[in-house]
């Protein structure tokens, strides 16, 4: 009976997506409908595509990482070398990602598996939040963009800050909890299967974490480009002239863009002549914790309660930490 | 039950088509109309670990999530189901006033016009280098592509038009328009989207109390819509 209801459902949701789809498509070749709502429609298409398109690497390259963790990471092994502090273990996690080369499409279920694996909780929390800016990649394209512009204690901050509030919010929220993947389940049945080939299931797992977080990553598109469509992101700059909104509207632009964090600084480089550096500085450290697609995924592990309080915290810690190294005249 | 057999090997072809439809639009040029060149290396990585996946998929059993189906037919659809068009004169016309904003500079990064080469620039770095210094650039001869725009909001003289390009830096989420106005006899003869090569001198014109870079223009040509058509900063 139950599977029966699946089944509904699922058609239902099919017919659903199909009548979607194809009132857009429709819409934008055949109806004689107004050139507005052509237009709209393309802006639509093309940005969800963009943004899909241009994430789907390092989407795959995070599931092939998740994927990894889950399998060859010994739990024992783990829980043996870490320190007792909360407060260690949560640094330990925010600098781990320097050597998973991730943005936040990869880290998420990144940390997921290695907390599955044994790892305590906020070092999954302060890896989720840290690892999409600790890294190589994001190291280098940062300080190509903007060692020149605004020097290297600008770049250097950007790394600070992102730790400093990967650690804050990891102690600070120790209620978080993580809803195991649908790949566990299968892990757990089957064993280890001796006579399985490891690389295939490496592959395995790692298609059951993209089919997972690929439906967030769909979602997160979807809902940027249906705003960008009503509210042009070059509307949202031209908050930036006010110097009190120019932060908020750095980090709304930042989750509104929905951007990857290996490529954002670059982004943030064609801002330079619209926001202060303090502003850039927000939209570089919040962008990559909090945009239209890492919310869903950060709700797919930790579920949807405790989201709110979780988003508050890191845009509150973004605002006075910028704040204060701006008191400061660090940057 | 059919059900359970039937998904793998749908979700299997979706991620094929998803595959498909990167390495096509990344060989046929089709992908720099969504994301930066520089990114399209990645393409082909994606579409060959995508392939393999889907490969897994129809042949080893793995849990599937809910709705994964729904959510792979959503790219499918928009992916195959339009043919992709680049933004063109309505998409800019949605900026309003925001037009030329993601080329504003700070001061500092001022260029001296008598020693810089600007033969090759594009619109681009003409409204970046005319939003830092005007004046330096006036007489300066220019040989620029872009579409023409028009709209009642450009205030905008019957001998002149705008011409526009899109900037992206990374994807098309972050794609900013960018124009400059020309001022030409037979202005009329264009139409909103058509591509045209504009030669002439910069000359500078008053804009709502603002000064404004404004083409004199000695020659206006159609000319295709090139095969990219978003420009791309210059690092």
């Amino acid at each position: 009976m139950t599977t029966m209801i699946q089944y509904i459902r699922s058609g239902v949701a099919t017919l659903c997506t199909l009548i979607a789809c194809g009132v857009v498509v429709v819409a934008n070749r055949w109806l004689p409908v107004s050139a507005d709502i052509i237009t709209k429609t393309d802006i639509f298409i093309a940005i969800f595509l963009g943004i899909l398109y241009e994430a789907l690497p390092f989407l795959l390259a995070g599931a092939l990482i998740a994927a990894a963790i889950h399998q060859f990471l010994d739990p024992l092994w783990l829980a043996r070398r870490l320190p007792k502090s909360r407060w260690l273990v949560a640094l330990i996690g925010a600098l781990l990602g320097s050597v998973f080369p991730i943005c936040e499409c990869g880290s998420i279920p990144a940390a997921r598996s290695l907390v599955y694996r044994g790892a305590p909780m906020s070092l999954g929390v302060a890896f989720a939040i840290a690892a999409p800016v600790i890294n190589p990649i994001v190291f280098i394209s940062t300080s190509a963009a903007f060692a020149g512009v605004f020097g290297w204690s600008f770049v250097l901050w950007r790394f600070g800050l992102t730790i400093i509030i990967a650690v804050l919010t990891a102690v600070m929220m120790p209620n978080l909890t993580i809803i195991p993947a649908l790949t566990s389940e299968f892990h757990d049945h089957h064993g280890q299967p001796d006579d399985e080939i490891p690389f295939l299931v490496w592959l395995r797992h790692a298609l059951s974490d993209l089919l997972d977080m690929l439906r967030y990553v769909i979602i997160g598109a979807s809902l940027a480009a249906l705003i960008q469509v009503f509210l042009p992101n070059t509307v949202i700059l031209q908050m930036a002239s006010n110097a009190w909104l120019a932060v908020p509207a750095a980090m709304l632009l930042a989750v509104v863009m929905s951007i990857c964090s290996t490529v954002d600084a670059f982004v943030a480089l064609s801002l330079v002549g619209s926001f202060s550096p303090i502003a850039l500085m927000a939209f570089l450290v919040f962008g990559p914790i909090i945009d239209f697609k890492s919310i869903p995924m950060f709700a797919a592990i930790f579920g949807w309660r405790p989201i709110p309080q979780f988003v508050a915290t890191i845009a509150v810690l973004t605002i006075v930490l910028c704040g204060a190294i701006w008191r400061f005249g660090w940057v | 039950m059919g059900m359970k057999r039937i998904t793998p090997w749908i979700i299997g072809g979706l991620l094929f088509v998803v595959a498909a439809l990167l390495f096509v639009r990344t060989a046929t040029g089709q992908m720099a109309l969504y994301i930066h060149p520089r990114y399209e290396v990645l393409m082909y990585f994606s579409g060959a670990v995508l392939f393999a996946l889907a490969i897994i998929c129809i042949t080893m059993p793995i849990p599937i999530p809910n709705y994964s189906t729904q959510f792979l037919l959503i790219p499918v659809l928009l992916g195959l189901g339009i043919a992709p068009r680049a933004l063109g004169a309505d998409a800019i016309g949605q900026q309003g006033t925001a037009l030329n904003q993601i080329a504003q500079r700070p001061k500092v990064t001022t260029v001296n016009p008598t020693t810089v080469d600007t033969t090759a620039w594009n619109v681009y770095d003409w409204v970046v280098a005319t939003s830092v210094d005007p004046l330096a650039l006036k007489g300066k001869t220019v040989q620029i592509d872009g579409f023409v725009v028009r709209n009642p909001d450009m205030q905008l003289a019957d001998n002149q038009f705008m011409l526009a390009r899109y900037v992206l830096t990374c994807c098309v989420a972050d794609a900013g328009g960018v124009g400059m106005h020309v001022q030409w006899s037979n202005s009329a003869a264009y139409p909103n989207d058509q591509w045209v090569r504009v030669e002439g001198t910069i000359d500078l014109h008053d804009v709502a109390g603002v000064m404004q870079p404004l083409v004199i223009a000695t020659s206006v040509a159609p000319i295709k819509t090139p095969l990219k058509p978003y420009l791309v900063p210059r690092k």
